[in-house]
């Protein structure tokens, strides 16, 4: 089985052998590295003091910056040569959630956009302390019947998964939903996005059984499958903004176990509740009414449209 | 009510609960689905349309105790229609989707800049973005075989690598610079340019640069004579009279019957090598030409060569992107004159306005004609009378 690993991750083999022959891990000089680790707001602050509340700069340069090199490096090396090469990282995990071969290249996108979206949702600067507004407040307050409420769920939900991951609040954007906001935990490297849904990870099975497996529609087969549907289900939306991820926690052990140790998982996720920065995650929420039969535009926004 | 709870609760128990499932009558969706009311709020009354579906809708249940294998048309249609009203339109998740790329799409690594060919297309370089380093990236040095040469290229040939000929960027740069402000000028004073590419590949550049310079374009076969038989190929286009503000004035359609074709006053050929014939009538009729010349083209078939490869379509679309700017630089430069009240161009000539035609065709009058007119006629009348006098005496 290990053998068989390796195989299918022939750059690992390629470059330990390199590393192995040359002592240390180097590129090669004349390469261009096509993806490179990602700046934050405030990043020199954050490289000399870490995240003010939450890491100590040891810390932090455990979580982000060594551990964006190696994942960026790993990215690199499985995306060089291939017509993949200068894609964004969260196209590359939609395009390969699907494809079980390509399972160690999904892992690896998927990791760079998740754990960049958790350092880019922390509140950078120590001055400011960001608290949702009331139009936030109120959205919360639909699907969660307060922000103390939330708090709880969120922090309970990530206490009780046993082994690394991420939870996210997602919203979900079908019109006919009351409670658009969610919780989803993804263990491992799991994505949100709605595309790369093969690889959501949603679930420890090792906490379901039979009964459970039924109402959460993991059962596929027989009458419960596809061809057995009856009811017609509205189509899902386009371009995968049925799912929008707004926030997210790393529990990954290498953040926190630095700075609090191996027990201190609760008081990180506590620590980490002061330190979200809830303006982005208002720029990110669609806060609009669910007007069924008809959209507002939004009066003088600016789009950056990447092309 | 009681019959109809009663048929439900029937079916209920000859067919299990997938057909009452398929059956139930789900009041939410039956009354969201109404799309002209506005809001989805919870109606007091029925409106008449849906109180029709809603009998139509027992009818076909009570049917269905009947004989369970026909489909309730109603029922589909109805779920159908809910689901509608519960989906956004696509233009709203198409808005949305790309709201939430400029927020997350770039997450994860940064990506370092690099060729995406798309861009040329769409946002192609001004005469101002032409630099050596972008030339070299767009192959327009690489020449052909040094034995297919043209020597008369000798004086932009840098030098020669791996048995081909390698054109000299400075000369390459220059000369396009040359080309841009051409087609610039031309454009200023309102000449009509046409672009030609007739190679695979060239459409688009070549249809992307005239729209841009509001100029033509041409990526099929140039129809020999064109211009110089102009009249009988191109004597069935609609030709048309505009202002200064290029918005077209009516009442010249008669005028405009007898006038010649019109013919273009530059053009832009992006294969010279296969359009001899074009650029042949072209000098015949004096119309300046640009063209881009590799090793093996001749550069005299041309006005204004600009000499590059032009067997790369990177390197065409450069092109045609730097001479598509500098025809919309021009244009813009025509249409602000014309907002100031100045015209860039001398206006056609033997053009009546309408206005005009019409005085020339209604007779003048002229006094000293009618006195003299009148003069006649009082002597006429006096000589008659002075006859009828001199009958009456002699009788």
């Amino acid at each position: 089985m290990i053998i068989r690993l390796l195989a299918r991750r022939p750059h690992a083999v390629r470059s330990s052998l390199a590393a192995a022959s040359s002592g240390t891990c180097r590129t090669a000089p004349f390469v261009r590295r096509k993806h490179t680790v990602p700046t934050l707001a405030n990043h020199p602050d954050l490289k000399q003091h870490g995240i003010p509340g939450l890491l100590s700069p040891t810390g932090f340069s455990i979580a982000y910056t060594e551990y964006m090199e190696h994942i960026t490096s790993e990215l690199n090396a499985a995306t060089d040569g291939t017509p993949f090469e200068n894609t964004p990282a969260q196209s590359l995990a939609v395009e390969f959630a699907r494809n079980p071969v390509k399972a160690h290249e999904f892992n690896v996108a998927s990791m760079s956009f998740n754990n960049h979206f958790f350092f880019d949702g922390i509140n950078a600067d120590a001055n400011v302390q960001p608290q949702p507004t009331a139009d936030l407040v109120a959205y919360i307050n639909d699907s969660f019947s307060s922000l103390d409420t939330l708090r709880e769920t969120f922090l309970a939900t990530a206490q009780a998964m046993f082994g690394p991951g991420f939870v996210w609040l997602v919203q979900t954007n079908e019109l006919a939903n009351k409670n658009p906001l969610r919780i989803l935990p993804t263990y491992i490297a799991g994505s949100p996005i709605s595309g790369a849904h093969y690889r959501r990870q949603a679930l420890d099975l090792n906490t379901e059984n039979p009964d459970s497996y039924q109402a959460k529609g993991l059962n596929k087969v027989g009458i419960m499958g596809t061809a057995a549907q009856t009811e017609v289900k509205p189509k899902k939306a386009l371009g995968g903004v049925d799912i929008v991820p707004l926030l997210c926690v790393n529990t990954w052990e290498h953040v926190w176990l630095h700075d609090y140790g191996v027990r201190g998982k609760r008081q990180y996720l506590e620590r980490w509740w002061d330190t979200i920065d809830w303006n982005k995650v208002r720029d990110k929420a669609n806060l609009q009414p669910t007007h069924r039969n008809e959209f507002v535009y939004p009066v003088a926004q600016k789009m950056r449209v990447n092309i | 009510m009681s019959s109809t709870a009663m048929i439900i609760r029937q079916l209920a128990a000859r067919h299990g609960p997938r057909a009452v499932a398929r059956n139930s009558f789900r009041p939410r969706r039956f009354l969201s689905s109404d799309v002209k009311s506005g809001n989805g709020a919870y109606a007091t009354t029925l409106p008449p349309s849906l109180e029709s579906r809603f009998d139509e809708y027992f009818a076909s249940s009570t049917s269905d105790a009947i004989d369970p294998e026909t489909p309730a048309p109603a029922a589909s249609e109805q779920t159908a229609d809910g689901a509608e009203a519960e989906t956004r339109s696509v233009a709203e998740q198409y808005f949305l989707y790309k709201q939430q790329q400029s927020l997350i799409g770039r997450l994860g690594s940064d990506i370092s800049p690099h060729y995406q060919p798309h861009t040329l297309l769409n946002h192609p370089p001004s005469p101002a973005d032409v630099t050596l380093e972008l030339l070299l990236a767009s192959e327009a040095h690489q020449g052909h075989a040094t034995s297919l040469w043209n020597p008369a290229n000798a004086r932009y040939i840098h030098g020669i690598r791996q048995g081909v000929h390698i054109i000299s960027l400075e000369v390459t740069a220059a000369h396009l610079r040359r080309a841009a402000k051409v087609v610039q000028e031309v454009s200023r004073r309102g000449g009509m340019v046409l672009f030609v590419g007739t190679r695979d590949g060239q459409d688009r550049a070549v249809v992307r640069a005239a729209e841009l310079a509001k100029g033509y374009h041409l990526f099929e076969r140039w129809i020999p004579g064109s211009i110089t038989n102009g009249q009988q190929i191109l004597g069935r286009c609609r030709t048309k009279v505009v202002n200064q503000n290029d918005e077209e004035v009516p009442g010249f359609e008669e005028q405009l019957y007898e006038r010649p074709v019109l013919r273009p006053d530059l053009v832009v050929v992006l294969n010279p090598l296969e359009n001899y014939v074009l650029l042949h009538e072209c000098a015949l009729n004096n119309i300046p030409t640009i063209g881009v010349i590799d090793t093996n083209a001749d550069p005299t078939w041309v006005t204004y060569p600009i000499p590059a490869n032009d067997d790369s379509i990177r390197c065409i679309q450069v092109i045609a992107g730097v001479l598509g700017r500098a025809g919309e630089a021009g244009q813009k430069k025509r249409f602000e004159a014309a907002a100031r009240g100045e015209i860039t161009y001398r206006p056609a000539r033997n053009l009546e306005l309408p206005g005009e035609e019409e005085d020339a065709k209604k007779p003048t009058v002229n006094e000293a004609e009618i006195t003299r007119i009148l003069e006649l006629a009082r002597k006429q009348d006096e000589a008659d009378a002075l006859e009828e006098r001199q009958g009456k005496n002699v009788a």
